[in-house]
C-alpha cells in the first residue's frame, strides 16, 4: 500500500518495544506529514548515539565517554558499590536521591539456560574492583527474581572471599500496599527481613 | 486439545514481545511443555521458578497456548544459595535432555522431591545423582548398571571402563595395586562396587560419590553433544 521507503520506515519503527503495525504507521505518517524537521533530528540523534555510545570502562553502563559521569564524579563515595542489572536501574536508584556511592552494571543476570554465566556478566571486572583497597561495601540491587537471587548469591560469595561487607536491598510489602493482596512468597520475604522499630 | 489445571513447575521463560512470553514447564502428566503465554498483569502472580503451579493450555502443536496459570496451594521451601544453583542445574538438564512431551510422572515427582529436600540436605550430591540417573533413563539413554556389555553380572572387585553408548566393559579382574603401578585407576575406569552402589542409588561412601559424579559427568557430556552445561559455572567448588 505504501511506497517502499515508507514501508521500510514503518517496519523499522516496529523494533521499538510496544510498537505494533498500527502504532508504527501512525508514527511514520506523523514524522513525514507533520514534523520532517523533528524526523531529521531523530535520525541524526539515532545515528550519533549508535556510533558513539558504548560501555563505561569502570561500571559498564551505557555512555559515549570512556568513563561515565557517575564514575568520574569526585563527590561520589568510592567505598560503596551498588551492583544492578541494567542501566535503567541506575537511573531508578539515582531518582531515589538517597544513594551517593558508585555503581556496577551487570547488563543482565545469571541465567544458565540462556547461556548467561558469570563470564558473560563481566564478573571478572567486578572481581578486579573488589581488589581495590578503597572499596568497603557492596550493595546487591538485582531484581527479586530467582535469577536475580542467584546472581546476588554469587556476588555475595565473591565479596565474602575478598573480605568485603555485602548487603542485599530489602524486598517485601510495597509502600501503600495492602497485605491481603500480597502473595505468600512476598509476605514470607517481608517477615524474614523484618526490622526493629 | 484442552488440558485444565495440570500441576507443573516452570523451568524457563523468555520474552518474545512486551506482552508475550514463551514458557517451558515440567508438567506432572504431560512431560516437558512449551507454551506461548501472555505476560502476567500486576494482579496476576508472576511466572516464578521452583514454585508449584497449576496450568491450563490449549493446542495440538508443539507450542501450546497457555490459558491459565496460578500458584498451587502447596508450600515449598525457598531455594537460596547453593541449593538455588542446584535448582538451575536441574532445570538446565531437563531442558537440554528432554524433547517436548518427554518425561513421566515419576520424573516430575523426582524433580519435586529434589526441590523439597535440597535446602535441608547436608550434601546435595545424592539428590542430584538420583535425579540425573532417572533423567538419563527417561531421556532414552539408559545403560545397564548390573551387567557389563557381555551380559555378565558386575562383580564388586573387578574393574570396568565406561562406554557411554554400550555400558560397562570389563578391563581387569585383579586388585588395582597389581595392575596399576601408581595405584590410581586410569581415566573413566571404575571399581564394580561403586557401579553397584550407583545402581541401587546408595551414595553414603565418599569414594562412591566421586565415582558417581565422574560416571554421570561422562554420560551427560556424551549426551549433551559437546556443549557444556552453563549452570556448572555457578559452582565455585567442583560439586557437579
Amino acid at each position: 500500500m505504501y511506497s517502499p521507503l515508507i514501508s521500510q520506515l514503518i517496519e523499522s519503527l516496529r523494533i521499538l518495544p510496544g510498537v505494533g503495525p498500527k502504532s508504527a504507521q501512525r508514527m511514520a505518517l506523523q514524522l513525514l506529514e507533520r514534523n520532517q524537521a523533528g524526523a531529521k533530528r531523530l535520525a541524526d540523534a539515532l545515528m550519533l548515539a549508535c556510533e558513539k555510545v558504548g560501555r563505561c570502562a569502570t561500571c559498564r553502563t551505557l555512555t559515549e565517554e570512556s568513563q561515565c559521569s557517575l564514575c568520574k564524579s569526585q563527590k561520589r563515595d568510592g567505598s560503596i558499590l551498588c551492583v544492578v542489572e541494567m542501566p535503567a536501574d541506575v537511573f531508578a536508584l539515582e531518582q531515589s536521591g538517597t544513594y551517593s556511592g558508585k555503581y556496577f552494571v551487570l547488563m543482565g543476570k545469571l541465567s544458565p539456560i540462556d547461556g548467561i554465566g558469570p563470564k558473560e556478566l563481566g564478573l571478572d571486572l567486578l572481581l578486579q574492583k573488589m581488589l581495590e583497597p578503597e572499596l568497603q561495601e557492596i550493595i546487591v540491587a538485582t531484581n527479586p527474581t530467582m535469577e536475580g537471587e542467584a546472581t546476588a548469591h554469587y556476588i555475595a560469595e565473591m565479596a565474602k572471599r575478598n573480605n568485603i561487607t555485602v548487603s542485599r536491598i530489602a524486598h517485601g510489602v510495597p509502600l501503600g500496599g495492602e497485605l491481603e493482596y500480597i502473595d505468600g512468597g512476598t509476605l514470607a520475604h517481608a517477615l524474614a527481613s523484618r526490622r526493629e522499630i | 486439545m484442552r488440558i485444565d489445571l495440570q500441576p507443573a513447575y516452570l523451568l524457563h521463560s523468555r520474552k518474545v514481545s512486551d506482552s508475550r512470553l514463551i514458557v517451558d514447564f515440567m508438567t506432572r502428566d504431560y512431560g516437558l511443555l512449551s507454551a506461548m503465554a501472555r505476560a502476567p498483569t500486576k494482579k496476576q502472580s508472576p511466572f516464578a521458578l521452583f514454585r508449584p503451579v497449576v496450568i491450563s493450555w490449549l493446542g495440538n502443536k508443539e507450542l501450546k497456548t497457555l490459558t491459565h496459570h496460578e500458584l498451587a496451594a502447596v508450600t515449598m521451601p525457598v531455594l537460596q544459595g547453593q541449593p538455588l544453583f542446584c535448582g538451575f542445574y536441574l532445570n538446565e538438564l531437563l531442558i537440554r535432555l528432554l524433547n517436548k512431551g518427554d518425561g513421566s510422572t515419576s520424573l516430575y515427582e523426582a524433580y519435586q522431591y529434589a526441590l523439597l529436600h535440597l535446602p535441608s540436605a547436608v550434601s546435595p550430591e545424592p539428590l542430584l545423582r538420583c535425579f540425573e540417573r532417572l533423567l538419563l533413563d527417561e531421556a532414552g539413554f539408559a545403560i545397564d548398571w548390573h551387567c557389563d556389555i557381555t551380559g555378565c553380572a558386575i562383580e564388586p572387585h573387578y574393574w570396568y571402563r565406561l562406554n557411554p553408548s554400550a555400558g560397562f566393559e570389563l578391563i581387569n579382574t585383579q586388585p588395582l595395586s597389581q595392575w596399576c603401578l601408581d595405584n590410581r585407576p586410569p581415566a573413566n575406569t571404575y571399581e564394580g562396587d561403586s557401579i553397584l552402589a550407583l545402581a541401587s542409588n546408595q551414595y553414603h561412601c565418599a569414594s562412591v560419590q566421586v565415582a558417581a559424579k565422574n560416571i554421570m559427568r561422562y554420560l551427560l557430556a556424551s549426551r549433551l553433544g559437546g556443549r557444556a552445561l552453563k549452570s556448572r559455572e555457578l559452582f565455585a567448588s567442583s560439586l557437579l
